[in-house]
């Protein structure tokens, strides 16, 4: 049964993304908050690293009031990585009822 | 006599609440007219992204806080380059006016300095 991993701390902070990335696996998916969503600026190695577990069938999702708290925007995440909202992160608790915090 | 204060601001704005107490040290410094450089770093150069909307209760955008440092004549504000590149950020995308510094020159910086205060 696939888990949901959720991600809150910077990767220039915490090496909470890599002890993540390292233990997913497919069919798993990858909810990056707070601190977090920093993780997925496209051009960035945390973002390269992202779009690789992607290519290994791992969804990855930034949730947006995060984002825009930080004054990302989509357009400035990496290639492939997706946005949710409150109600779709409820949607991927209910969709992947074990979590993980990292 | 003035000394030469370097305030090195290297976490991110949300990350509790080191930064926004350094600024206070910091806007304390400048209204006593001491010489005050500013240096952003690591995850310090998010506090400069453009367009930050926080919806919690009583959460302001961390730039506002920023924008007091002209108001202090604070100007010597400094970026560290491989900072913003790690993070895919360029230097357009900050709110105020910054100098970019290479990783390289930055011990020269803080050679230059009286005090240093890091955050």
């Amino acid at each position: 049964m696939a888990v949901l991993h959720v991600v809150s701390r910077s990767p220039w902070v915490s090496p909470s993304l890599q002890q993540c990335l390292h233990r997913a696996r497919k069919g798993d998916a990858v909810l990056l908050s707070s601190d977090g969503v920093y993780a997925a600026l496209g051009g960035s190695e945390s973002a390269r690293m992202l779009g690789a577990v992607l290519a290994d069938g791992i969804d990855v999702y930034c949730l947006l009031p995060d984002l825009e708290k930080r004054g990302i925007v989509p357009s400035q995440l990496g290639e492939g990585l997706e946005t949710v909202d409150y109600d779709g992160f409820v949607d991927l608790a209910v969709r992947l009822p074990r979590s993980c915090s990292w | 006599m003035a000394k030469r204060f370097l305030f090195l601001l290297r976490r991110g704005p949300y990350d509790g609440l080191w930064t926004k107490e350094c600024l206070d040290m910091l806007l304390t410094a400048a209204a006593f007219d001491q010489q005050v450089t500013v240096l952003f770093s690591d995850d310090g150069v998010f506090q400069l992204m453009s367009g930050q909307r926080p919806r919690g209760a009583g959460q302001r955008p961390f730039a506002t806080f920023l924008g007091a440092l002209s108001f202090y004549d604070v100007d010597a504000l400094f970026v560290e380059m491989e900072s913003l590149q790690e993070r895919g950020l360029k230097v357009e995308q900050l709110v105020l006016p910054v100098q970019l510094v290479a990783r390289n020159d930055v011990a020269a910086l803080l050679d230059e300095q009286d005090v240093l205060v890091s955050c």
